[in-house]
Formats: structure tokens, C-alpha cells, sequence
């Protein structure tokens, strides 16, 4: 049985025309970390780079305040305002961790995976910048 | 005759420094954009006639810097500042530095500002011009008779406040007189306990509030017009998401008693320029007075849309001393238009902003859209600043019409490289409440699920998962470096699928 064969069309370096059975799809394909991530009709999936679709990932996605499995980044300069937990304390995925204020916003970050929170690297009032790491959890 | 203005600063970045440039730039006017180091790239200086860095990218150390801005102004001999919104807008310190300094401030005058951005003279102002405000004590109610008497007065749900509380702590809700004393005496011994001091205001609660506000235009010579309404209850945490011209459940004869009171309003402080009048609606379609906003507001833009105005033409007319040659008459609404706010945030992600860089940007175009960004395929969306990617507008003869003109346009947006909330936003175009136009502000916050991703049409689309895969592989052959000298391949369609097509074909 010969594989189906699709008529993918190059529009310019990351946007394709397929036509499918008579169907007529546009789909602009974006690099996102380590993966790909594909945008059709306003939906976008992130697809790995073997080729495999799989469903669209949270944490560690670009952009996200949590990257690196259990590292919590703020995406944005601003201040701590409120640190819910303790070193060494267990934590599960979800539990709000720790609030920072920026942009007159209160930005909650919550745990990205269930673990003990193995360092705090920011105190209630310090200003951060963005990129700055704020929690570990292990 | 005066002499007109020429020259316009913007003393603002992003959409809205470059709408506002866009205006200028019709009427004759030349730009001067200023810019913090961050923004050297930006679309607003591009589109400029002379651009100024005024600092590092903090706004503190740049877009807040008065000393800096005047600086520039007369460097560059602008005549007129126009400050757009956030940042200076509603300083009346600016306001008054740009008086001092021979500048024309586009917008009102020190002391319309002053009053207007204090909550408590505000509330008195309104009062006095007769706009009604949600009653409340002004003083602590210690007595339980003295609350129940004052409940009454009210008329139920009232709200239980604690004098120290804030940010939506320290509230209690009390529904009917029965519940009234166990509330205040439990609602004492909370606030007593959290913040130290049990002291509580009374206040009516609304329940499930529309937010309505009332845009105003005033000339230098009294004239004031009401330029209709906008509807912009779907709110996330007081944030405005989703904002409409014009409300189209309130009765005329609200809209006129409201367009009234704000007219009063504005000539009690002899307000000069655009403005408005936020206010609330319970379900009798009372209204209370919020507060007025002495500035051109992001969702000025539906207005725009439904009286074929521009608003900054407007503020660049009234600056420039002219009498308006519009009448109220003559305004009326065309349509309905709708805005969607698109930031660069998560939405699964408690909304964080998702600062970055855009790697690729396909906005939506077309009948009855409108799109006002700062942003573009490769820029950077800056972490010290509001993360707002665009502005989406529709336009459309009717509301539902609109709807569906902006479930299209989201369809066609197309941005990578930062999070964002499209997907979020088609959520709610397609939810039933807000279709039918029964939202409130409290409505995003109590349904949080929202937030998740909905199935899609496309997504049910059996060959979809096996068409991404292919693309995907396809788009990957087409980055690797060729293992063997073969000549380039100069034809849109590789060798190896017209051929497996040929075959296929057999």
C-alpha cells in the first residue's frame, strides 16, 4: 500500500498551501524551543520535531512564566509581593507558589509539577527582571 | 488668528502612538515619536518624522520622564504634546509642565484632571452635577441601628466593607435585613482579625453590574457633544477584554438621562477635550457613576467605528482653539462594532505576560475590519511595558453581524513567538452568554473555564493530525543542508512529490 501523498505547495520560508482531497488548507509552521509549532486557521499545535503530532504543551512552552520542568521564571521585570511557600516544603502541580506584581497586575505562578521546593532564590519586596529565576521545585 | 499646530509630540509608544500618528499625519502635522532604548525598533518611531531616545527601558527612566519629554519638545519646537493613554495622560503635573513650558497639552486642562483623578472629589462632582453615585456611607457605622436604618435607605443587597480592607478583600455581601446583624458582627470580627481594625462602610451592592461608559468631546467654547456609549462589561480582574459601541440593550431613555448627567458633569469642571464617563448599570438599568477617565481610552476605536468620527482629529481640533461645527444632531450610530484586545499573554497560564519576539504576524484584513498595532514579524514585544500585541476591531450592520465578522478575522490572525489570547478570545465569541449580550463584569472571573481551549471545527477534521505531520516533515527537509550536489530544485513542488504524485496517479 503506497503512503498518501499530500500537495504541499511552498508559499515562502514557513507558510504552506495543502490541497487534500479538495480541501484547501494554509499552514504556517513556526519554531517554538526544541519543537514546532503549527498554525492553521487560528488553532496552533505544537508538533515535535520527529514529526508526531502531540497535544499542545503548558509548561516550558516559550513565552510561559515556568520553563525547565520545575524552574519558575518571571517572564517580566517586577516585584515579589507574596511568597506562599517554604524550602523543603512538598508541593503539588497547581498550588500557587508566588505572586508577582508588574504592569499594576498581580502575576500568581503556580507550581508547573508536583515536588519539594529545593531553593527561593527571591525574598517578599525584591524587584526581579525578566528572565529572573524565582523558585526550583525538584 | 491663531497660529495652528504643526508639530505633535507623542509622548507615548506602541498602537496607540502610531494611531495617533496615522492622524497626523493626514491633517499635515509632522511627528515627533520619543522612544526608551528597548524601543529603538519599534513601529511608532518608524513612523515618525523625528524620533528622540529619552532613556533606558524602565518607563520610569523614559515614557514617565516629564523633564525629558519637554526636553525633546523643544528641541524639536513641537508646539502641541499629545499623551495618548497610560503613562502621563492623566497626570495633571504634565498637564501644567506643558502650560509652563509654552506647550499645548492635548487633552484638559491641570485642574479638570486634578479633580476628576480624585476618587473622593469625583464622587462629590458628580453628586453636584447630579449623576447618581452608588450610595454609600462616608464614615464608618459603628451603631447597628444606625446600619440597618441606612441598609433600608439603600434597599438590598448592600455590601459590608471593611474600612481597612482593599482589593476585594474585606467584603461581605448581605442580601436581605434578616441577615443583617450576624453579617456585621461576623464581618467586624474578620476584618478585626486580617487587617487589625473592624471599623466597615456600607455601601449598595450591584449585582452582576454592566460596566457602560459615556464617551464626551468638549471644545474650548462650552460645546460639549455625546458621542453614544460603549458596552464593556467582559472584563478579566477589572481588565477590559472585549469592549462594544454601541450598548445595544440600553433603553433610550437611560442612554439620554446618562448622556445628560455626563454632559453636566463635564461643565461642572470645565472639561475640554475627549473623555469619559464610566458607570455601572444594575438590571433596572439604574446607573451609578465609577469615574471619568480625562483621556482618549484604548476602545476609542468602536466608537470611531460606529459615527465615522476620529477621535484624534477631534482632540487636534479642540486643541487648536476650534469651535465644533458638529451638532448633536448630526451623531448618531452606524452599525455595531466590536473590539477584541490581543495581548501577548497565557491564558492557561493565569494570563502571564509572555514577552518576545513575534516570528511571524499575519493580521486579519477584509470588510468590516479594522486592526491599530504597534507590533510587527519580527519585533520584540518588551517585557517593561503593557504586553498588548493589537487591537481588533469588526464593524458590522448589526451586533451578531459583528460577532461573525470577528470569529472570522481570529481565524486569520496569526502570531508565533509569543503566547497570546486569540484562541481565548474565539472562546468567548462563541459562548452563549456573551453572544446573547448577557455578560457582567464579574462574569470572566466567575468562569474560569473559559480558558481552556474549546474543540474546533478543525480540529474533528480526520486528516488534519496526518496533513500537520507531513508539512511538518516537508518544512524539515527544506532547512537541512543537501547531503549531494544536485541542482537546486528552481519549481515550488520537490521532485520526489510530483513524482510519488505521478505515481500515485497510475
Amino acid at each position: 500500500m503506497t503512503k498518501p501523498l499530500f500537495d504541499i505547495v511552498d508559499i515562502n520560508d514557513n507558510t504552506y498551501s495543502v490541497i487534500h482531497d479538495g480541501k484547501s488548507y494554509c499552514f504556517v509552521v513556526v519554531k517554538n524551543q526544541d519543537d514546532w509549532q503549527v498554525f492553521n486557521g487560528g488553532i496552533s499545535s505544537i508538533v515535535a520535531a520527529s514529526g508526531k503530532e502531540k497535544k499542545p504543551r503548558r509548561a516550558g512552552a516559550a513565552g510561559s512564566g515556568s520553563t525547565n520542568g520545575g524552574t519558575i521564571i518571571s517572564p517580566m521585570p517586577g516585584r515579589v509581593v507574596k511568597i506562599n511557600i517554604t524550602a523543603g516544603q512538598n508541593v503539588a502541580i497547581g498550588d500557587a507558589i508566588i505572586v508577582v506584581e508588574a504592569m499594576k497586575m498581580e502575576n500568581e505562578f503556580k507550581a508547573p509539577k508536583a515536588g519539594v521546593v529545593k531553593s527561593i532564590a527571591v525574598n517578599v519586596g525584591d524587584s526581579v527582571e525578566g528572565g529572573a529565576v524565582l523558585v526550583m521545585i525538584e | 488668528m491663531t497660529k495652528k499646530i504643526s508639530k505633535i509630540l507623542i509622548a507615548n509608544r506602541g498602537e496607540i502612538a502610531v494611531r495617533i500618528a496615522r492622524t497626523c499625519r493626514e491633517m499635515g502635522i509632522k511627528t515627533v515619536a520619543v522612544f526608551s532604548e528597548v524601543d529603538r525598533k519599534a513601529l511608532h518611531v518608524m513612523m515618525a518624522d523625528e524620533a528622540y531616545c529619552i532613556g533606558p527601558a524602565p518607563a520610569s527612566e523614559s515614557y514617565l520622564c516629564v523633564d525629558k519629554i519637554l526636553d525633546v519638545a523643544k528641541k524639536s519646537a513641537a508646539d502641541a504634546i499629545h499623551p495618548g493613554y497610560g503613562f502621563l495622560s492623566e497626570k495633571s503635573h504634565f498637564s501644567a509642565a506643558c502650560e509652563k513650558a509654552g506647550v499645548i497639552f492635548i487633552g484638559p486642562t491641570p485642574s479638570a484632571i486634578a479633580a476628576m483623578g480624585d476618587k473622593i472629589t469625583a464622587r462629590q462632582i458628580a453628586a453636584k452635577a447630579g449623576v447618581p453615585t452608588i450610595p454609600g456611607t462616608t464614615e464608618p457605622i459603628t451603631d447597628f441601628e444606625k446600619l440597618k436604618k441606612t441598609a433600608a435607605e439603600f434597599g438590598y443587597p448592600v455590601l459590608l466593607k471593611a474600612t481597612a480592607g482593599g482589593g476585594g478583600k474585606g467584603m461581605r455581601v448581605v442580601t436581605s435585613e434578616k441577615e443583617l446583624q450576624s453579617a456585621f458582627e461576623a464581618a467586624t470580627r474578620e476584618a478585626e482579625k486580617a487587617f487589625g481594625d473592624g471599623r466597615m462602610y456600607l455601601e449598595k451592592y450591584i449585582l452582576n453590574p454592566r460596566h457602560v461608559e459615556i464617551q464626551l468631546a468638549c471644545d474650548a467654547h462650552g460645546n460639549g457633544l455625546f458621542l453614544l456609549e460603549r458596552e464593556c462589561s467582559m472584563q478579566r480582574r477589572h481588565q477590559k477584554v472585549i469592549e462594544e459601541a454601541p450598548c445595544f440593550y440600553l433603553q433610550d431613555d437611560v442612554r439620554q438621562k446618562m448622556a445628560t448627567a455626563a454632559l453636566n458633569l463635564a461643565k461642572e469642571v470645565g472639561y475640554r477635550g475627549v473623555g469619559t464617563i464610566e458607570c455601572l448599570v444594575d438590571a433596572k438599568q439604574d446607573f451609578y457613576f465609577l469615574e471619568m477617565n480625562t483621556r482618549l481610552q484604548v476602545e476609542h476605536t468602536v466608537t470611531e467605528m460606529i459615527t465615522g468620527l476620529d477621535l484624534v482629529r477631534l482632540q487636534i481640533d479642540i486643541a487648536n482653539g476650534d469651535k465644533f461645527k458638529l451638532k448633536q444632531k448630526d451623531i448618531s450610530a452606524r452599525g455595531h462594532a466590536i473590539e477584541c484586545r490581543i495581548y501577548a499573554e497565557d491564558p492557561e497560564n493565569n494570563f502571564m505576560p509572555s514577552p518576545g519576539f513575534i516570528s511571524a504576524f499575519r493580521a486579519p484584513e477584509g470588510p468590516g475590519i479594522r486592526h491599530d498595532t504597534g507590533t510587527y514579524s519580527g519585533a520584540e514585544v518588551s517585557s517593561f511595558y503593557d504586553p498588548m500585541i493589537s487591537k481588533l476591531i469588526a464593524h458590522a450592520e448589526t451586533r451578531d453581524g459583528a460577532i461573525q465578522k470577528m470569529r472570522r478575522a481570529l481565524t486569520e490572525f496569526t502570531i508565533a513567538g509569543v503566547r497570546h489570547n486569540t484562541q481565548f478570545l474565539q472562546t468567548l465569541l462563541n459562548d452563549d452568554t456573551f453572544c446573547r449580550g448577557d455578560g457582567h463584569t464579574q462574569y470572566l472571573d466567575q468562569h474560569a473555564e473559559l480558558t481552556k481551549p474549546s474543540v474546533s471545527k478543525t480540529r474533528t477534521d480526520p486528516h488534519l493530525a496526518e496533513l500537520i505531520s507531513a508539512v511538518v516533515a516537508h518544512h524539515e527537509s527544506r532547512n537541512q543542508k543537501p547531503v549531494t550536489t544536485v541542482a537546486p530544485n528552481t519549481n515550488s513542488v520537490s521532485n520526489w512529490l510530483r513524482h510519488g504524485m505521478r505515481e500515485g496517479l497510475r
